[in-house]
């Protein structure tokens, strides 16, 4: 077969795009949602040490799929442009939505720039000041820069469209973080994961458990920084409706 | 986009954005009086971990410069830092050592441990040696504990406490307490008399603001309370629940106890509280007529 000597921009756009999307595919989801007290990571993620949720600055958390060293690159960048912004103005001046930009510019440069486009997409999530009222903000970025902003929740990676399905039709706002992490565990069960599934390719719905998750939160109550991880006992205890 | 692949605040700074760091060399002329300077500050271990307290007076020469301001601040839940000298180089320092220190946890995933800290402030120290040797000096005094996952939870090891000299070099203190600023030979000289390793909590309070007084007694620029205008030493202490400042109520309290004022009270004093007894005891009596 000879290698064609032309290929329209469009061709190329669509294998990359496919590339990436086939990446994001085959590892686990992630979901993001916003709560009454703030906003819930819940990954399915059976390391401890490889993190796919983060925190970023003050009242910014982080959560990506895909390829960890890539997505590992990223998360180090945002932080040092949001340490960087904070010292050199004032910490509340770092903003979501600047550090959500800034993924968005950089991803889209490398989608086109570079020889291999990143196999990620990322979340940036925002909650408000302490001094301000309550209010949450949600981004999602892709693999090629695409920006969307959202205020309810998010599903990235794997069997998306299903876990995104259960939660169109399943997601309430103000849950509290026992209902909201119930939820998003059903929702993430909704994905065969290594499960086998049939020639349909109809997955087959599983219950995670505590140590298959990385659950982490973003708090309005907490007085500067709002994130936290939840240890692996305690999401027990909230999954068993204990806490 | 290029990013370095460091876990260090500063030296991402140094490639990234040098304009935000002070800078490596600089030829200013030397001056005599060079912004505020002159403090006491002390750090004590007790028996739940270890605070520390300082004065609330700058001086600019002669001149009052503030008497209210706070020379110790808390970094992360488990250190907290003190700063003698100018008050322009020492804010700047604390400003990028908080902000390395939060850096590296957020990179790195968990806290560096306090020798960590102790050594990456040695090296702002350093870092800022050529400033120094113009008069613009400023120089930590570092407390903290550090704290690992034990069985039952976390452990805490007991509370250390750093000084250092003008070039970065450390002293990790091991009889238990330090003082810095003008005053420091004073408080010292308190403290060594005062120490006591098995003090609670309250009690080293008070006899670190005992020391801060001594100071105060002999050094112009340190300030004593200020009982008239309201203004008390500033007190931050670290336990294993973590680095919390103490209410002025609390030291108000403290300060306004007997325990107080007998630690203060010199020889020379003891005549005067032993007449002002004999007063109280003969007020009491006509009361019970």
């Amino acid at each position: 077969m000879t290698l064609p000597y032309y290929a329209s921009a469009e061709q190329i756009i669509k294998d990359r795009s496919e590339f990436s999307k086939k990446g994001i595919s085959k590892g686990k989801s992630v979901v993001i949602l916003t709560m009454e007290s703030g906003v819930l990571f819940v990954a399915e993620n059976p390391s401890k040490t490889l993190h796919k949720v983060s925190e970023i600055y003050d009242r910014i958390g982080f959560a990506a799929v895909g390829k960890y060293n890539e997505f590992e690159a990223l998360r180090r960048f945002g932080i040092k442009q949001a340490d960087k912004h904070g010292f050199e103005y004032n910490r509340q001046d770092v903003r979501g939505q600047s550090i959500a930009n800034l993924y968005a510019l950089y991803l889209g440069s490398v989608f086109t720039e570079q020889h291999k486009p990143y196999e990620v997409e990322l979340c940036v999530a925002e909650i408000s000041q302490p001094s301000e009222e309550n209010k949450a903000q949600l981004y999602r970025i892709s693999y090629d820069g695409t920006i969307m902003d959202e205020s309810t929740f998010i599903v990235m990676g794997g069997a998306r469209d299903k876990v995104h399905e259960y939660l169109v039709e399943h997601y309430k706002s103000q849950l509290n973080i026992g209902e909201a992490m119930r939820l998003a565990v059903k929702a993430l069960g909704q994905s065969g994961g290594n499960a086998p599934q049939s020639s349909q390719g109809i997955f087959q719905e599983r219950t995670l458990t505590a140590s298959e998750l990385e659950v982490a939160v973003l708090e309005y109550d907490r007085p500067r920084r709002a994130f936290t991880r939840i240890p692996c006992d305690r999401v027990v205890r909230y999954l068993a409706d204990k806490e | 986009m290029s990013f370095y692949e460091t876990s260090s605040f500063t030296e991402y700074l140094r490639h990234e954005a040098t304009y935000l760091i002070p800078p490596a060399e600089n030829s200013f002329p030397v001056q005599e009086e060079q912004g505020v300077c002159g403090t006491t500050i002390v750090a004590l271990k007790h028996t739940e971990g270890v605070l520390l307290a300082a004065d609330r007076r700058a001086t600019m020469g002669n001149v009052i410069a503030s008497s209210e301001i706070e020379k110790i601040f808390i970094i992360d839940d488990y250190t907290a830092i003190g700063f003698a000298g100018t008050v322009g180089i020492a804010t700047e320092l604390i400003r990028l050592f908080s902000a390395e220190i939060e850096h590296y946890e957020k990179i790195e995933g968990k806290p560096l441990s306090f020798a960590g800290k102790a050594n990456k402030l040695a090296q702002l120290i350093r870092f800022n040696f050529s400033s120094a040797r113009q008069g613009l000096i400023a120089i930590p005094l570092i407390i903290g504990m550090d704290y690992c996952a034990g069985e039952q939870g976390h452990k805490f090891s007991h509370g250390n406490i750093v000084s250092f000299d003008v070039i970065g070099g450390q002293y990790r203190e091991s009889h238990g307490y330090r003082a810095i600023g003008s005053g420091a030979v004073y408080a010292q000289s308190s403290l060594k008399r005062t120490f006591d390793e098995s003090d609670s909590m309250e009690t080293a309070i008070i006899k670190a603001i005992v020391a801060l007084e001594d100071a105060a007694e002999n050094d112009s620029a340190t300030g004593g309370i200020n009982r008239a205008r309201g203004v008390y030493p500033l007190v931050i202490n670290i336990n294993a629940h973590g680095a919390s400042r103490l209410e002025e109520d609390t030291i108000i309290e403290l300060v306004d106890s007997s325990h107080f004022d007998s630690w203060l009270s010199t020889q020379s004093s003891l005549r005067n509280t032993d007449s002002q007894h004999r007063k109280s005891t003969r007020s009491v009596k006509k009361e019970k007529k």
